[in-house]
């Protein structure tokens, strides 16, 4: 049997790792720069209910607080209860008079483009609304 | 005037193998959710709003992709609306989500701004039918529209 000698211990490989350290940095930065590139994304998190039309009545009959999401002629527009509107921040501002604990119902109409409807349930967020719910108009 | 002992060898002995073992952890880690980001993130203009931040840390579960001329991608492949409710279904009855109910099942809907409303109406009914009641509608914040 062969014990070890201080001089067997002398003569333990060395080795040079500058090569693994550039090459570790280059994957880090790699890594770095590529992941970089993914835009942040946010969340809308609404319910979701299927539109109603048994026995004659409609979804909007029994929920109180309905924007409904319509294209026009002049372009897509919001509607609430008899009153249209265009622009978002008249939108958000009548939504804030409304009572919040019955909840906001937002039907959209196949006609406008999903950005419209989007930003019909943030408008509903925005007016301090817990619970949105999308409704999707056949 | 000489002082102590010649030195003998001025290189260190490191130990590199939890060095090693660490470089390969990452650069796997790194690899595979790289390649899953790509593949259930298409590349959609989204809709530029700021969003809810607080709920915006929860896990990604099933990605739907609906491009702006209206093709639904989940994955890497472009599914029917048929298809999409059947993988809902199989997705809401994971012994996972099942344990709390399918109200803990919130699929990530990432629909292009010019994406027509009808499409995301049809995915929406699809998912509601597979007895999902709540989703997450993916927007972008930095370009938030809140003021328009």
């Amino acid at each position: 049997m062969r014990f070890k000698t201080k001089r067997d211990k002398e003569r333990a490989p060395t080795l040079n790792m500058a090569s693994m350290i550039d090459a570790t940095f280059l994957l880090l930065a790699y890594f770095i720069f590529t992941t970089g590139v993914t835009a942040r994304e946010s969340q809308l998190s609404p319910n979701i209910t299927a539109e109603k039309t048994s026995a004659g009545a409609r979804a909007g009959d029994f929920e109180p607080q309905v924007i409904e999401v319509l294209k026009r002629s002049d372009g897509p527009v919001y509607k609430l209860g008899e009153r249209y509107f265009t622009s978002r921040p008249a939108l958000t501002e009548a939504l804030r008079s409304l009572e919040k604990s019955a909840g906001l119902f937002v039907r959209v109409s196949p006609g406008p483009t999903v950005g419209f409807a989007t930003a019909a349930v943030q408008a509903g967020r925005d007016a301090g609304f817990d619970q949105v719910t999308y409704v999707p108009a056949k | 005037m000489k002082f102590g002992h010649a030195p003998r060898s001025r290189l260190m002995n490191l130990d590199m193998t939890p060095m090693i073992d660490i470089v390969f952890q990452l650069l796997i880690f790194f690899l595979t959710t790289a390649q899953m980001a790509q593949m259930s993130r298409a590349d959609l203009d989204l809709p530029p709003e700021r969003g809810e931040e607080e709920r915006s840390k929860e896990q990604a579960g099933l990605v739907i992709n609906v491009t702006a001329d209206g093709e639904i991608i989940v994955g890497d492949q472009t599914v029917s609306l048929g298809e999409l409710e059947a993988m809902a279904i199989k997705r809401a009855s994971n012994p996972d989500n099942a344990a709390s109910g399918t109200s803990s099942f919130r699929p990530l809907v990432r629909a292009d701004l010019n994406a027509p409303a009808e499409r995301l109406n049809g995915v929406l009914t699809a998912l509601e039918r597979a007895g999902v009641d709540a989703v997450r509608l993916a927007t972008n914040p930095q370009n938030d529209s809140g003021s328009k």
